[in-house]
């Protein structure tokens, strides 16, 4: 089948997926017992009064079916509902904490990778020797460490010590530097303040962002690093047992083409469902390393969304979600039938 | 805290945080206002951007949907109203109006406007822009913010705030004329009732004075819906010290900048001397105190459960004085808050179809007073807060028109605990052998619930008269829903107040015909008719000294009833470099979501040594 | 004197497992003539695959060979380090094993894997060279323009005098180069269309071709031997046939020696010259073809070559070797095949036999010293 029709189909088959979540959700949010809706709407300033209007107005008073009815009315106008815990409509929301994420989740997963794939590589090869235990010790620490801690502990040494002794430090936490934010001023593009900083040409905001990037993507990293490297670590000792391996030395290949080329592409495959899931699930947003480095994304919206049961909030996040998803897994199919061709869409 | 909305959209903050909650209510104005007052005008523009780490989220800053925490601290700095609070005392002053009369029937208020303020954009503050601004809040009657009390007032708001606001419905509204033009400077006031805490009111943000101008060019007025563009964008669309220059939406961080040409406010002339104030969310406590520790932030809040990395232990504790030990940073207060925890004993709770239950442990007055002597009060303070809370004396707060220090607190005293419930077991059939088994309430994440019902489960368990308090706990939705039903035999909460008068808290607390929303009574089951009338002449009373011992008298009326038991009063205090003077607590208004330090600090005269 | 391309002197190859030594070849002496097809033939499991695997010193943790020695081109494999070992490996010695899919990688195109031997091996920037010179044949072959043909040929020859000092040729030229050659050499292995077939993954062609392109990696660097380790076992008959003689003409053309690792003994019937017989780890005869057939010493060799079928002579039942491949871990005392062996006496099972006989007939069995008496007894 040809990709782009093998792409047409899985996003025929995402609105059907959308669909689906969006009742599942709506119902389970709604059947959540001793729950009113109406709590998403009011606060202790609103005079009781005005609770039937309120009713009224977010047809809390019609049968479910009817209320999802009147969510889907407003996913056809294209902005998603209202969502009153967020502030604004769902598409504005996620227009705003999607990228603040989509960057934190790259940044981490570009960290992440470029040091549990060489690190699983090494510990596949020094399989039972020192190197192997070291790494597979510091990656099973990494990845139980508590992220609050493991944050506090990057903020304190990386930005308060080096910051109390006078040395450059990293910035503990927030997007942008208060003065560059008020000395530099660029166009919001995607919202992904790197790429934005290099699409206006602002190199100060270049380096302001990315250094307060470095911080928290390194936190998640640390923590999301381990499972991948632990897959390339045991696919890569499978591999390395395979005969085409054999073969490859037997040709007289030198060691490092055994290894970085034969071996590696295939040790890949499963590392790349693994990374493609912790993308996503990266992507959904970490609710407690958004709150640490105060990044705003989908994490803190979601938590706020649950919290004020919002109903359209959370409606609203789950379907971004549920699209990530489905589109991070058609990415990983299509890069795994780059990788592997007997595999077809 | 506030009960229903707040709460539990907040709780995972507290959870995290320590979850304690105090703020600065300002009450009145430090003294360093008047030590620290500086000759605006005569100083440079100090061009360091004053950095403020705030706790809570920065979304929808505009005034008639600012439900969130720190809407505030950006209106605050960058908008004003007609009336707001003396610096010194609770007292109105005019503000942006330069003097107001109320006609004899007390129905009507007319406001003369100070002459040549300008809006940020350049347009004229006019008696048009009060009307537009007070009929936008109004109109688009967002049922998060505190319009109610606009609604409560204005001729004919009330109305509209129950229709499907409709354009419509909108126009009926406007037909009213309730704010009215009279001239260029002049603007009248109509009001549905006589009401003695009118002018309060008008110092909650949502009533502070926006450019129509800018409206009109940023998404205009829907009747019904909030105004996006404004909610989620900057405008310089006030009259304060500040613009509010930037908000980057990504960082959730906003930049104010010196409004040049500020006239000045009641006290001050010139403008400000900060060029830039920067706001950013940063909810992570740990994140904030390396910031004012190391001099990356100017102004932060730290909650009670850390801020003894920045004051020494001891000496607060026992001497009750914040001392420094941190190079370069001060903590600041404390100030009492308008917030009024309280222990809520239900007397009519009620099953899932809305009936009452068949026993009713709450119902006889004896084992409510034994509840009331039974528990730790110091020792609450002390778990909870670190002191850094008072006690109350009943449901209006030290601080609001109408407190009347000269009611006793009450004290503990498990004898009398003791003797009225083993008094009670008889009436009611209960025994050491025979006991009755209560489940007190407090929502997941909630801290001071947790330590009030243990503490005060222990102490009434340890009587052993066969009265047996069990503390459990629901998630804030459930919990809100339950409570809000009438179904909790006793609960933890707290009751925050807008502005400086007991109306906040003796409606809340007293008047049984309140809806769940916003009533507490109506929840607890607590219905006394004396309390009512009472709470309905106060509210027709225009005599201030007459109002405020109609006020003593309800607030001691509540407590002789026992049906709450009032716990603490939270103190605020904010951490400031040592190098900014010039702070001063800023007037109290709508504190409902900013009794944070940072929330309601007012920045015109600071600057920095 | 006769020339030795490869001489293997009591090889002993352990893997140390969990469960115990394994003593996977255990004092093996063998020797392959120069151009010489020779075969190694014994039951599954009894190393003769781990034999292939140590002269080439491809054996896997945890096997080592321990003892013994491996002498190619005068030095002992042994010996080596990593690096020179493998500059032998393709170039020297090359190896066919035995199933092309799995010992092909799925995820690299046919070209691309042959091309790596070349690139990996030869001297690229004289590759280069004749690549080019070999592309100006092809134009002059398809060539009429007078003037063309003679520009050409002077290209032709200066590239010619080049060839004895090359330029350093770029990685693109190389790989090109690399990929040209690749096709050539399937092209001598009979395989059509080698251009389209080369773009090819494994998983696209037949067995037949995988196995054409495993022997034409094997052979693209006319390896002083080559090893085939049961190359042909998964194929069918006539494929098998196919590329039997397939091999034998490439070792009249290049000349290399082969050595056939396999079970089947009618292939070695077919294509040995000489064939040596391993069982547990040892070699237990070793003889011309010729003489192994008419003339089996072994108790094992004689139950192998009986349990033949065969179509001619007088129909009888099957004949097998009763038992099994023994526990290489607890190899039996002495003769390690006397529990199977239906002549076993005593001795077999205390003492362990030496080599016997002449030269061009060894035999590993007590049968032909210290039984001989017994046996000749037996036989009459």
């Amino acid at each position: 089948m040809k990709l782009s029709s093998f792409i047409l189909r899985r996003l025929i088959l995402l609105v059907f997926v959308l669909f689906g979540v969006a009742v599942l959700v709506f119902l389970l949010t709604r059947a959540a017992p001793g729950i009113d809706p109406i709590f998403a709407y009011v606060t202790p300033n609103t005079p009781s009064s005005a609770y039937p209007v309120i009713r009224e107005q977010h047809h809390l008073n019609d049968p479910l079916y009817v209320q999802i009815w009147y969510w889907f009315w407003d996913v056809l106008h294209g902005d998603l509902g209202y969502s009153p815990s967020a502030g604004m409509p769902v598409s504005m929301a996620a227009a705003i904490f999607f990228p603040a994420t989509a960057e934190l989740t790259i940044a981490a997963t570009i960290i992440s990778l470029s040091v549990a794939i060489p690190l699983g590589i090494l510990s596949a090869l020094k399989s039972n020797k020192w190197q192997d235990h070291a790494t597979r010790l510091f990656v099973m620490t990494s990845s139980s460490m508590a992220v609050f801690w493991l944050g506090l502990m990057l903020q304190f040494v990386f930005f308060y010590l080096l910051r109390v002794n006078g040395l450059p430090s990293l910035p503990p936490a927030g997007r942008i530097s208060p003065d560059v934010l008020v000395s530099q001023s660029i166009t919001h593009y995607t919202g992904l303040n790197v790429l934005d900083s290099v699409l206006n040409g602002n190199l100060p905001y270049l380096v302001d962002s990315l250094s307060h990037l470095v911080l928290p993507a390194t936190t998640l990293a640390l923590v999301s690093m381990g499972l991948t490297a632990r897959i390339m670590r045991s696919s890569m000792l499978e591999v390395l047992g395979q005969d085409y391996i054999t073969m490859a030395r037997g040709k007289g290949l030198p060691e490092r083409v055994v290894i970085y080329k034969h071996a590696f592409k295939n040790a890949m495959l499963p590392t790349t469902t693994v990374v493609g899931l912790s993308f996503a699930s990266l992507l959904s947003g970490a609710v407690l390393t958004e709150k640490i480095f105060a990044w705003n994304g989908m994490g803190s919206w979601a938590a706020n969304a649950a919290l004020a049961n919002d109903t359209v909030g959370i409606i609203g996040f789950t379907l971004v979600t549920a699209t990530i998803f489905v589109c991070v897994n058609l990415v990983v199919d299509i890069v795994y039938a780059i990788l592997d061709p007997r595999i077809s869409y | 805290m506030s009960d229903t909305k707040v709460s539990r959209r907040k709780f995972i903050k507290y959870a995290a945080g320590g979850a304690i909650i105090v703020g600065v209510a300002g009450v009145g104005l430090y003294e360093a206002w008047q030590n620290g007052l500086l000759g605006a005008t005569t100083k440079p523009v100090d061009t360091t951007p004053f950095v403020i780490d705030a706790w809570t989220s920065i979304r929808q800053v505009d005034p008639p949907s600012d439900n969130n925490n720190n809407a505030p601290i950006i209106l605050n700095q960058t908008y004003e109203p007609l009336v707001w609070f003396d610096k010194d005392k609770f007292t109105l002053i005019p503000w942006l109006a330069e003097s107001w009369k109320a006609s004899s029937d007390s129905l009507t208020y007319t406001f003369t406007l100070r002459k040549g303020i300008k809006f940020h954009d350049g347009t004229d503050l006019n008696a048009q822009a009060v009307k537009s601004s007070l009929d936008r809040t109004v109109l688009i009657n967002d049922p998060q913010s505190a319009v109610s009390y606009l609604n409560n007032s204005l001729k004919g708001a009330n109305a509209y705030s129950t229709t499907k606001m409709t354009d419509a419905d909108a126009q009926a509204y406007l037909s009213n004329n309730s704010v009215e033009v009279v001239d260029a400077n002049t603007v009248a006031i109509h009001l549905a009732a006589v009401n003695p805490v009118f002018l309060d009111y008008l110092t909650v943000t949502d009533c502070f004075i926006v450019s129509p101008d800018w409206v009109q060019k940023n998404g205009g007025v829907t009747p019904g819906k909030p105004n996006t563009v404004m909610a989620q964008q900057a405008h310089k669309a006030g009259t304060g010290p500040f613009i509010f220059d930037s908000w980057d939406a990504q960082g959730q961080t906003a930049v104010l900048a010196r409004n040049p040409n500020y006239w000045g406010s009641p006290y001050n002339t010139g403008p400000p001397t900060l060029g830039k104030v920067v706001i950013r969310e940063l909810p992570d406590t740990n994140t904030r105190l390396l910031n004012i520790k190391s001099g990356a932030s100017d102004l932060t809040y730290i909650p009670p459960d850390s801020i003894f990395q920045l004051v020494d232990k001891d000496t607060w504790l026992n001497q009750g004085q914040l001392k420094s030990i941190a190079s370069g940073v001060q903590v600041n207060g404390t100030y009492p808050t308008l917030s009024v925890r309280y222990f809520a004993l239900n007397q009519n709770v009620l099953d899932a179809s809305g009936n009452p239950k068949p026993v009713q442990p709450f119902k006889n007055i004896k084992v409510r007073q034994a509840m009331a002597y039974a528990f730790d009060y110091a020792g609450y303070l002390k778990a909870t807060y670190n002191n850094f809370a008072l006690q109350p004396n009943g449901c209006v707060a030290k601080g609001e028109f109408g407190y009347d220090a000269s009611i006793p607190a009450p004290v503990q005293n498990l004898d009398m605990a003791k003797q009225l419930l083993l008094s009670a077991g008889q009436d009611m059939g209960f025994s050491q052998s025979n006991p009755l088994n209560v489940t007190v309430w407090y929502f997941v994440g909630s801290a001071n619930g947790k330590n009030a019902t243990t503490i005060l489960a222990s102490a009434v368990n340890a009587l052993n008269t066969g009265f047996v308090l069990t503390p459990n706990s629901m998630p804030a939705g459930a919990f809100f829903t339950a409570n809000g039903n009438g179904q909790l035999e006793a609960w933890v909460l707290g009751w925050p107040g807008n502005f400086t008068d007991a109306s906040e808290h003796v409606g809340p607390f007293g008047d049984f015909r309140r809806g769940a929303g916003t009533g507490i009574a109506i929840r607890a089951g607590y219905n006394n008719p004396n309390v009512i009338s009472l709470i309905d002449q106060q509210a027709a009373e225009t005599d201030s000294t007459k109002r405020a011992n109609i006020i003593s008298q309800i607030v001691k009326a509540i407590n002789n009833d026992y049906a709450y038991i009032f716990l603490d009063q939270p103190s605020g205090y904010f951490t400031i470099k040592n190098n900014v003077q010039g702070w001063s607590v800023n007037i109290p208004t709508n504190i409902v979501w900013s009794n944070f330090t940072a929330g309601i600090v007012y920045l015109y005269p600071v600057g920095r040594k | 004197m006769e020339e030795y391309v490869l001489s293997v002197q009591d090889l002993k190859t352990k893997f140390f497992t969990r469960h115990g030594v394994v003593n996977a070849l255990d004092g093996v002496n063998l020797t392959i003539r120069k151009g010489e097809i020779m075969g190694v033939v014994g039951e599954t499991g009894c190393g003769k695959s781990v034999l292939a695997l140590s002269i080439m010193g491809l054996v896997k943790y945890p096997g080592k060979v321990v003892e013994g020695s491996v002498v190619f081109r005068g030095r002992d494999l042994t010996k080596l380090d990593p690096d020179e070992m493998r500059k032998i490996r393709g170039s020297g010695i090359a190896m066919v094993f035995q199933d092309p899919l799995t010992f092909l990688n799925p995820v690299f195109t046919i070209g691309d894997q042959l091309s790596e031997v070349f690139l990996f091996h030869a001297e690229m920037d004289r590759k280069v060279v004749e690549y080019r010179i070999a592309k100006a044949k092809e134009s002059l072959a398809e060539s009429t323009n007078d003037g063309q043909r003679d520009q050409l040929i002077e290209e032709i020859n200066t590239l010619e005098r080049a060839k004895e000092a090359p330029a350093k040729a770029s990685s693109k030229e190389a790989r090109k180069a690399a990929w040209y050659f690749s096709t050539e050499m399937m092209r001598l292995l009979e395989i059509s269309d080698p251009e389209r077939v080369a773009k090819f993954y494994p998983h696209e062609l037949s067995g037949g071709m995988r196995q054409r392109i495993m022997i034409a990696m094997a052979l693209a660097l006319e390896p002083d031997l080559l090893i085939a380790d049961e190359a042909t076992t998964a194929l069918d008959v006539t494929t098998q046939a196919q590329i039997l003689q397939l091999l034998k003409e490439l070792r009249s053309r290049i000349n290399s020696a082969i050595l056939i690792i396999t079970h089947d003994l009618g292939i070695v019937a077919q294509t040995c010259e000489r064939v040596a017989v391993m069982y547990a780890g040892k070699i237990v005869e070793f003889t011309q073809t010729r003489e192994l057939f008419s003339n089996p010493k072994h108790p094992y060799t004689q139950g192998l070559l009986s349990s033949v079928p065969r179509m001619s002579g007088p129909e009888a039942d099957l004949e097998w070797i009763p038992g099994s491949v023994p526990d290489m871990i607890n190899l039996p005392s002495g003769c390690t095949f006397h529990p199977r062996c239906p002549f076993a006496q005593k001795l077999c099972e205390q003492e362990a036999p030496e080599m016997l006989g002449e030269t061009s007939h060894l035999v590993r069995c007590h049968l032909y010293g210290k039984l001989q008496a017994g046996r000749q007894a037996y036989e009459k």
